[in-house]
């Protein structure tokens, strides 16, 4: 083991271009004869290799985290959320508090556009509500949807088909750091349903989408 | 920011940035990943992954780029999709070529393909010897104050330690390769 030890300690000193002139000339030469040395130093630079892509993994995770929060929470004040409620039950605001309420008491069919989910990104539709279909062991969940610092119109590509959504409320928010987000969302969900247990949460619209479709929501982070 | 800025600043340590931004590009890899098979999901790996390689480049004295950041992440997302599709046995299904790729390409791939091997085994050994492989590979820490830290006796020990993760890694490693493994996307 001794002499491997001390072969791994001179690729190492190779592939960190520590060897003098001579030497190196010297570890190439062998190299160049002796297969099982020039396996031996090309698997330690791979293994370098990796080692080191693996240690740049948590500044692109962490980039995409802020990517993602920064695609449907810019930062910039004055941005608005929506409030969705999605639920097989009747819930909706009375407007006793600050925000303007809209309500859907009488939920309207939604029209079926023919559109690929996620490639929506124009906001400008009206916002929608429907009901088309309900599923029973749905839990009322409130939902804020919010993109590029505008209020994401839920519009009707979005719901077809996909349950009973009703929009209960729309709040202004700034949101400049993910605290203040959910702290701007506890006050939406405390206003939303005061007197239920109801969980708001904030998704991108992907996100809902996906919700819309019964799949897992991604956790928020 | 510039392309040149971004690598400028991939390289120096100041990524963040630069990186949120290169996330850009996603939506079209997502794109291309679902409309061919592939979910949303898959299309986040691959790119992430591609991030990486751009990343680790970037890092390299004397990367250059024969275009521009967004071609060469899309055209090696599009390659390592159509592996991926030949690897799922969907060989009928071709996806666009990308104009202007990179030429080297195909050795780029080839070489982070084994880079992808290795990051699988290293990352199979265990915290402690990613730990003690970090510090001495990327972190530089003296063989000594390693040893302090980790409680081992002193620099031989150490030494014989890294030898040790070394040896079990060169040894997954090459199982791995010899299974003709593709990396699989990495989670963290």
């Amino acid at each position: 083991m001794r002499n491997e030890l001390t072969l791994i300690e001179l690729a190492d000193r190779y592939l960190r271009g520590e060897l003098n002139t001579t030497e190196r000339a010297e570890l190439e030469e062998r190299m160049r004869t002796n297969a099982e040395l020039r396996e031996l130093v090309e698997d330690q630079r791979v293994l370098l290799g990796g080692l080191q892509r693996l240690a740049l993994r948590p500044a692109v995770d962490k980039a995409y985290r802020s990517y993602k929060f920064g695609k449907w929470a810019p930062g910039i004040g004055g941005a608005v959320v929506a409030a969705l409620l999605i639920s097989g039950g009747a819930l909706w605001m009375t407007g006793e508090h600050e925000a303007v309420p809209i309500i859907s008491p009488e939920p309207v069919p939604i029209e079926i556009e023919d559109a690929e989910p996620g490639a929506t990104d124009a906001p400008g539709d009206a916002p929608a509500t429907g009901t088309v279909r309900t599923r029973p062991e749905q839990r009322d969940t409130v939902i804020m949807i919010m993109q590029n610092g505008v209020l994401t119109p839920i519009s009707a590509k979005d719901t077809v088909g996909k349950g009973t959504m009703r929009i209960v409320k729309t709040v202004p928010i700034t949101a400049s750091s993910p605290e203040k987000l959910q702290h701007s969302l506890d006050s939406v969900q405390r206003a939303g349903a005061p007197t239920q247990d109801i969980p708001a949460k904030v998704i991108p619209r992907d996100s809902l989408l996906q919700l819309l479709e019964w799949e897992l929501v991604p956790k928020i982070e | 920011m510039s392309d040149p800025e971004i690598l400028m600043q991939l390289r120096t340590g100041r990524e963040h940035k630069a990186l949120v931004e290169l996330y850009a590009h996603l939506p079209k890899v997502e794109r291309m990943v679902r409309n061919n098979s592939g979910t949303r999901a898959d299309a986040k790996d691959l790119f992430q992954d591609a991030l990486i390689i751009l990343f680790g480049k970037a890092k390299e004295d004397g990367f250059a780029l024969s275009c521009s950041i967004g071609t060469y992440l899309f055209a090696i997302c599009r390659n390592r999709w159509q592996e991926e599709l030949r690897r799922r046995g969907r060989f009928a299904q071709e996806l666009d070529t990308v104009p202007d790729e990179p030429a080297d390409l195909a050795a780029l791939l080839a070489e982070e393909g084994r880079f992808g091997s290795a990051e699988r085994a290293l990352r199979s050994l265990g915290d402690k010897c990613l730990d003690l492989l970090k510090r001495f590979y990327l972190l530089k820490e003296p063989l000594l104050s390693i040893a302090r830290s980790i409680g081992l006796s002193g620099e031989g020990a150490a030494k014989t330690r890294k030898y040790k993760c070394l040896e079990e890694a060169r040894k997954r490693y090459r199982t791995l390769i010899a299974q003709g493994s593709i990396a699989q996307p990495q989670l963290p």
